[in-house]
């Protein structure tokens, strides 16, 4: 597999192209990336699902922190 | 960030909105532990760039919980073991749970026999099928899971939507690089992604959904308004979409003994297939026991 893996990634890339992915990793790097900030960027329609279910159901509100712009 | 007239992207720490919605999940109903699950499920997919299966799924699942459509206490059992396959009944339970342990015992069953072993689960709502795979391919594993959707997608050609969206993920492990690990619809969008769409007031790339009358579409309201999605390969070649599709079907909701094709209603009836297969350089041969339940069923079903 690794060498597989190291073919795919290694061909050749067509221009503004920086670098060639395997399926997953793109999500996987976006997932460690953000487990290290530790936050989550939410859409304004995911926020407001999560607030108004929250409310509706008496669970805990999220808080949302300022860190400048989103990832 | 302060809240302004565009209605920005907010910032959450990812603990808190884990346990936001964990205590959503509770409140419907579910376990302590069933409702962190499910939390850390939406968080995952939110986290790697899914949206559609992310903190937004919460709206719909409160709606089946709400109406009964999903169960918040499943009890899940056995419906039929052999010594390479296993058969759960979901009681339409929802979530990492029932999966997570049909993969197990699929991991646990193949290391053991040094060969493959295969699990369905009916009636539960799978979401995602990348971290069944995921769990396969960490322990060394080929992983693959599957699962039948309510219908949305038409045959090439056709107006009546008789296939879900019906998505499948592998898992390969690797030795330096991670796992790869593939999730994809076998349609153009999932449903998700184009209710994302529609919430957000964006459009789609044109032929991703098609309007009622069968045409090409880039409104999601038009698939909201009795449309259907697109086979992955439309436009040129929307019959290998349609056909992995039917596959899939077959897999998870004919052989588990679940709905298939027009049968399975929005949450229910769902069925799926696990499988973890050992591997050492060599390709693993697929082939599952118990297949005559592909045979049988159709017939039963009349």
């Amino acid at each position: 597999m690794d060498s597989q893996i190291d073919q795919i990634k290694q061909g050749e890339r067509i221009a503004g192209v920086d670098e060639l992915l395997v399926p997953g990793e793109r999500g996987q790097r976006r997932h460690s990336d953000l487990t290290a900030r530790g936050v989550l960027p939410l859409a304004p329609a995911a926020w407001r699902t999560l607030t108004t279910t929250c409310k509706s159901l008496g669970a805990p509100l999220p808080v949302a922190v300022d860190e400048g712009a989103s990832g | 960030m302060a809240s302004d007239h565009s209605d920005p992207t907010r910032l959450a720490p990812i603990g808190d909105v884990r346990r936001c919605l964990a205590g959503a999940f509770e409140r419907l109903g579910l376990t302590v532990h069933d409702a962190d699950a499910l939390a850390e499920l939406l968080v995952d997919s939110e986290l790697r760039g899914h949206p559609g299966h992310g903190v937004a799924a919460l709206g719909i699942l409160a709606g089946f919980y709400g109406d009964g459509t999903l169960n918040p206490r499943p009890r899940v059992r056995v419906v039929g073991e052999t010594e390479g396959a296993l058969l759960l009944d979901g009681d339409r339970g929802c979530g990492p749970g029932a999966p997570t342990d049909a993969m197990q015992w699929c991991v646990e069953r193949a290391r053991e026999r040094k060969g493959m072993a295969v699990a369905c689960v009916r009636d539960w709502q799978l979401l995602v099928c990348a971290p069944y795979a995921r769990i396969a391919a960490e322990a060394g594993l080929i992983g693959f899971a599957c699962t039948n959707f309510v219908a949305l997608v038409a045959p090439p050609g056709g107006r009546t939507a008789v296939l879900g969206t019906n998505p499948f993920a592998y898992g390969l492990p690797a030795g330096r690089h991670q796992p790869v690990v593939l999730d994809v619809a076998t349609t153009l969008s999932s449903m998700q992604q184009v209710r994302v769409a529609a919430d957000a007031g964006q459009q789609l790339p044109d032929g991703v959904v098609f309007d009622r009358a069968g045409r090409p579409s880039s409104d999601p309201e038009a698939f909201f308004a009795g449309g259907l999605l697109a086979p992955l390969g439309s436009p040129h070649a929307p019959h290998k979409g349609f056909g992995v599709a039917l596959f899939i079907d077959a897999l998870s909701g004919v052989l588990s003994g679940a709905g298939f094709a027009k049968d399975v209603a929005g949450g229910r009836h769902v069925g799926e297939l696990s499988l973890g297969a050992r591997c050492r350089g060599v390709p693993a041969t697929a082939g599952v026991r118990g297949a005559n339940g592909l045979t049988d069923r159709p017939d039963q079903a009349g």
